[in-house]
């Protein structure tokens, strides 16, 4: 499809640890379209922010092994691209927001001086005085008020929620087609996290940008994606335009995630856990990942279940499953 | 009548009984001379050990007597073979109760400020000397003075509480004797350390406390064509690797105290020649004769029988130094015995077990100054081979010297000094409550020959009461000798006319160098 | 303000009990400057009568009350040993002792920081054992034995430099330099080694610990421009302190350096006048190094204002 911004193709990544290989990513594959919100949504340790950063290229070269598997951004091949190709790439075309502001902002240097960054980095001709100018317009643009004030601040002056605005703003500085964002609001209070989250959607609508929001909370995949991927244990288990995935639910992993979130149930008891914990990605995995903790789970399940089309966008891997398909 | 032959002045008289040696080992044999010829002019660079004072008056060290005889000519100097040379003085003479010395000074000598030095600033200096408010560190050897009497402006009259012979060498040819301008002590006072004036070879030039010292040539010296070197520097070098090293890599010209490695490394040097005579003193096991063990003789006796002095001495000086000893006296020393002593305990490992047997067993404690600790490690290691039980305890050097003279130890590895006046060899030492007395020894009959010998003026019955002490302490065994207590030198093959000095010090007056 | 008066009042408590501790602890020290002064052949008169001169009979509190208050009028008294005034030794070595320190400490920092970068930004590879294997042996190696090495070879083996001595400015800048070179040499591994591994670790906590390095990343920045324009400003606080700790120490402590290369520097001075128990010279540099310890310290925390914005706020 021509409006395919990123594609992910059964991408491999495999990390070397002192307890032996983990396997982090067993065959991913996502898209992401133009003008979309994507939400990837998983328990932590599932391997959505290895996601995230394998198209950035940002995983520790000399840890880290890479592929099988493609990563495509248009039509043009990420994987395999060297440290200076990918480096035109990262912040030009996709950019990243991180998870903690007051980690991913650098203590000791201005925030004027962090936001243009990117800009002198990849418009080296640009002038001083055209980089604090476009430097402004983006602080303005993710509503700080008296941006030029806060140019000259340094990130301990600044509240969390600021501090996060100016992450969006140095990510946007570059105007970049993609988005990455990994838990841009897991550190912040739940107003903020409103707020951030707001900021991203709106930003996202007016610039046609595609944004990939990496979040573990149902909630905000339901208030905020256009298309939803569920990943467990290093794969994405089911993916589907957020509209037809709460209509639909197939997988039986999306409907406990689903069944966790608060509105999802009546008054405000414990949230309901899902029984057991994810597998060890360092030893070997048959079958479904997911059967140990499912209801559902059959002999069957020892194999690994083939990729299922419910509509033509809404796929998902599952033997047994609980949505339309069962019946 | 006495060898001049390098000041070619009139001789020192000395009256009465007191003949002086003839002649004597004069400084650098041929192979040793350089090939050039002495010359007028040049600098020389001397390396010491440690921090100098020019001050006649506080110099103890060879650092200080080489610093202060540069600028301070003395009154007489005392040469290595006992002889005795003048100086600023053109004869010395010693009345023939031994009780009055009559100095005469050259005519027409000035300090470097131009000061004469007459009968006036000898009185004045050899009254500093003495002064109680603030001795002198020679006040000792002064201490028969009685009065310093100015007879006429070149003529001064020392007058003696009491005979005394050493007092030629030790006083009027010690460093104290070195005359100051009455002129400068005048105005600088206490401060003359600072701005000394002399009457000696060199000047003071400029003065970096304890890291160098300038001098220049004095150009209206008493010696007619001396000093040969236009400057003399002195620079403190206190690690002996790194003084060596500079000699070696040329950056000086003159080391003090070159040690038992350089000097091996030295004998194939072409470059470098090494002035290594035996001291005046010695090194020793002082031992505690005041309380058990060592109150016993056959105690003593069995830790020097059990001490192979020349296999220490191997172990920790490489053998480069003399063991020839058996007496308080360097191996060369003009008033040692001339044979070993029938009674001197030499190594004999059997003797030394049996005496242990003897004794039903030996139990020591030996003190040891941290600095001396490989020497110690020596010891211990002889005296337990012949089945000696014994203990190392280690001590600051300072605390070594406080333990050793307020005999508060039992065994302790020391050294005296020495000097060719054989007097400063046994007099703090072997007489009853001396204060170098380390050992407790109190032989009255000692005593008495030690006095004898301060008095006695005839030179020849003098080595005979030497001999007589020396004959005494080896049947005492009150400690077990070592080896020679060395202050070798070393210096560029181009430099020449400095002599063998036992006592470590550098004589700058006849030095050249010949680049 | 406030911060200037609390300064004033460390420096008064730090050079109180600096003077007062090394007072008692000379006292304390067998032997006295008597037999220094005197020789080791002294006789207890002569010694006794020097004591009385020197004052040092005197009650050891009245003793350190006069040193005190004449030192509070700027005089710190004659050096028992030298005769000269202890303030004017000081003023004749310091400039020996605070050259090797700055020259070396500057040294040792541009090595460091260079090398701590690559060994942070190439963290657990090859680049890393080499340059930390590097810095051990540099801890491990003694100055003494290093100066003793760089004689042996360029003094007595090539003829290049001078085994010992100090030329001072005065003589030239080729020849100053030349007996600058190998004290320095002497010193500065293991300087720029400590360095180097306190600016290594900190780099590598922040490259772990932090994500602002992986932001910049993000935007696209090279890893050099993120070691050099991020990561290292960050990691400078440490380094700093270290730097700055290393300089009192080598104000009073190059001392085996200065002893080796007989260099007339105030730690060679300070140590033999302890060795000849010169109290009036120990006490004076002991209180000038207390006071330069101080002044370092108030100027290490001026730089941590101005590399950490932060730290304005706490100050």
């Amino acid at each position: 499809m021509s409006d395919v911004v990123v594609a992910i193709e059964d991408l491999h990544v495999a990390f070397s640890t002192p307890r032996g290989e983990v396997r982090a990513l067993r065959g991913v594959s996502l898209e992401v379209r133009a003008g979309r919100m994507v939400c990837l949504i998983g328990e932590s340790g599932s391997g959505k922010s290895v996601t995230g950063r394998a198209l950035m290229g940002l995983l520790p070269a000399h840890s880290a092994r890479i592929g099988p598997g493609s990563m495509r951004l248009h039509q043009e091949e990420l994987l395999g691209k060297s440290e200076s190709a990918m480096r035109s790439i990262r912040g030009r075309r996709i950019a990243m927001i991180f998870q903690d502001p007051s980690r991913a902002l650098n203590p000791t240097r201005r925030i004027g001086d962090q936001v243009g960054e990117a800009i002198k980095i990849h418009f080296p001709d640009r002038r001083a005085s055209a980089v604090r100018a476009k430097v402004l317009e983006h602080l303005d643009s993710v509503k700080l008020p008296d941006a030029a004030r806060v140019a000259k601040k340094y990130p301990h002056e600044l509240s969390g929620g600021m501090r996060q605005r100016v992450a969006i703003a140095m990510a946007l500085s570059a105007e970049p087609e993609v988005l990455v964002a990994d838990e841009p609001t897991t550190a912040l209070d739940v107003t903020t996290q409103v707020q951030i989250l707001d900021l991203l959607r709106s930003l996202q609508r007016s610039r046609d940008m595609s944004v990939l929001l990496i979040t573990h909370d149902m909630g905000v995949a339901a208030h905020y994606a256009d298309d939803v991927a569920v990943m467990y244990a290093g794969r994405v288990v089911e993916r589907a335009p957020a509209a037809e995935l709460f209509a639909d639910v197939e997988m039986p992993y999306t409907q406990a995630l689903l069944e966790s979130l608060p509105s999802a149930r009546a008054g405000r008891g414990a949230l309901q856990t899902i029984p057991g914990g994810p597998p060890d990605l360092a030893l070997g995995i048959s079958g479904c990942a997911f059967a140990p903790r499912c209801r559902f789970v059959t002999s069957q399940c020892k194999q690994q279940p083939v990729t299922r089309e419910v509509a033509g966008d809404h796929v998902f891997e599952c033997w047994h499953p609980v949505g339309k398909e069962s019946r | 009548m006495l060898r001049n032959p390098k000041h070619r002045l009139a001789p020192l008289v000395v009256a009465g009984s007191l003949a002086l040696a003839a002649c004597g080992g004069g400084a650098g044999s041929a192979d040793r001379t350089p090939t050039g010829k002495a010359q007028q002019g040049g600098e020389l660079t001397v390396a010491t050990e440690i921090a100098w004072t020019t001050d006649p008056n506080d110099a103890t060290t060879f650092s200080s007597w080489t610093a202060s005889q540069a600028i301070y000519d003395r009154l007489v100097y005392a040469q290595p073979d006992g002889t005795v040379e003048p100086g600023l003085a053109e004869s010395v003479e010693m009345s023939d109760d031994g009780r009055r010395y009559t100095v005469k000074m050259r005519p027409g000598t000035t300090f470097h400020d131009g000061t004469p030095v007459d009968a006036e600033a000898v009185k004045i200096s050899l009254d500093r000397v003495r002064d109680p408010k603030a001795p002198s560190t020679s006040a000792a050897y002064f201490a028969s003075v009685d009065t310093v009497e100015v007879v006429d402006g070149r003529t001064v009259q020392i007058n003696m509480k009491s005979p005394d012979v050493a007092f030629l060498r030790l006083g009027l040819g010690g460093v104290a004797s070195g005359i100051v301008s009455p002129t400068a002590l005048e105005k600088y006072g206490d401060k003359i350390d600072q701005n000394p004036v002399g009457a000696g070879p060199f000047k003071f030039v400029r003065e970096n406390p304890g890291d160098e010292l300038e001098l220049e040539r004095f150009d209206d010296y008493y010696v007619p064509e001396r000093p040969y070197l236009d400057k003399v520097t002195l620079k403190f070098i206190p690690d002996a690797q790194a003084r060596y090293a500079s000699l070696t890599s040329g950056a000086v010209d003159v080391i003090h105290n070159i040690d038992p490695k350089s000097i091996k490394s030295a004998e194939g040097n072409d470059s470098v020649v090494v002035s290594h005579p035996s001291g005046f003193g010695n090194n020793m096991i002082s031992l505690n004769n005041t309380r058990a063990p060592f109150d016993d003789v056959r105690a003593r006796e069995a830790v020097c029988a059990a001490t192979d002095a020349d296999a220490i001495n191997q172990a920790v000086n490489l053998g480069v130094y003399g063991t020839d000893i058996s007496s308080p006296f360097g191996p060369d020393h003009p008033f040692g015995p001339a044979e070993t002593p029938a009674g001197y305990v030499s190594y004999d490992l059997d003797r030394a077990k049996e005496l242990v047997d003897e004794l039903g067993g030996l139990d020591v404690t030996l003190t040891v100054a941290s600095i001396s600790k490989s020497l110690g490690d020596a010891i211990m290691a002889q005296w337990k081979a012949a089945g000696i039980d014994v203990t190392g305890e280690a001590v600051e050097t300072t605390t070594a010297i406080e333990r050793a003279t307020s005999l508060e130890y039992e065994a302790m590895p020391y050294r005296y000094q020495g000097d060719v006046e054989p007097d400063r060899n046994v007099a703090n030492t072997f007489v009853e409550g001396a204060f170098l007395n380390t050992t407790g020894y109190a032989d009255p009959e000692v005593g008495g020959l030690i006095r004898e010998g301060r008095q006695e003026t005839d030179e020849s019955r003098r080595k005979e009461i030497y001999a007589g002490i020396s004959d005494k302490l080896a049947e005492a065994t009150p400690m077990c000798w070592l080896f020679s207590n060395d202050l070798p030198q070393a210096w560029r093959s181009h430099v020449g006319g400095i002599p063998d000095a036992p006592d470590g010090r550098t004589v700058l007056s006849d030095a050249y160098v010949t680049e | 303000m406030r911060y200037l008066v609390l300064r004033a009042a460390q420096l008064v408590v730090v050079v109180f009990g600096v003077t007062v501790v090394s007072f008692v602890l000379l006292h304390l020290l067998p032997g006295d400057v008597t037999t220094t002064v005197l020789g080791e052949g002294a006789s207890p008169e002569a010694k006794a009568a020097l004591r009385a001169e020197l004052g040092l009979d005197d009650p050891l509190l009245s003793r350190y009350w006069e040193w005190l208050t004449s030192a509070m009028r700027g005089d710190l008294g004659d050096s028992l040993t030298m005769g000269y005034p202890v303030t004017e030794l000081i003023r004749l070595r310091l400039p020996v002792t605070l050259e090797l320190a700055v020259v070396t400490l500057s040294a040792s920092v541009l090595l460091a920081i260079p090398t701590a970068l690559v060994a942070a930004r190439f963290r657990n590879r090859w680049q890393d054992k080499v340059l930390s294997m590097g810095a051990y042996a540099g801890i491990a190696a003694p100055p003494f034995l290093a100066g003793i090495l760089l004689i042996y070879v360029f003094s007595v083996k090539l003829g290049w430099l001078p085994a010992t001595g100090w030329n001072p400015w005065s003589e030239g800048l080729v020849a100053h330099v030349r007996t600058l070179v190998m004290p320095v040499a002497s010193l500065l591994f293991v300087e720029a080694a400590i360095f180097m591994r306190v600016l290594r670790s900190d780099l590598v906590a922040q490259l772990s610990d932090e994500e602002y390095p992986l932001v910049a990343r993000a935007k696209g920045a090279t890893m050099r421009s993120v070691m050099i324009r991020h990561v290292l400003r960050n990691s400078l606080l440490p380094f700093v302190t270290i730097v700055g700790l290393q300089f009192g120490v080598l104000l009073g402590g190059a001392v085996i350096v200065e002893h080796l290369f007989a260099l007339p520097g105030l730690g060679e001075l300070l140590v033999s006048s302890i060795y000849q128990r010169d109290a009036t010279t120990v006490q004076g540099i002991v209180m000038f190094i207390a006071i330069a310890f101080v002044l370092i310290n108030a100027l290490v925390d001026l730089l941590y204002r101005f590399i950490d914005p932060r730290v304005k706020q706490h100050g």
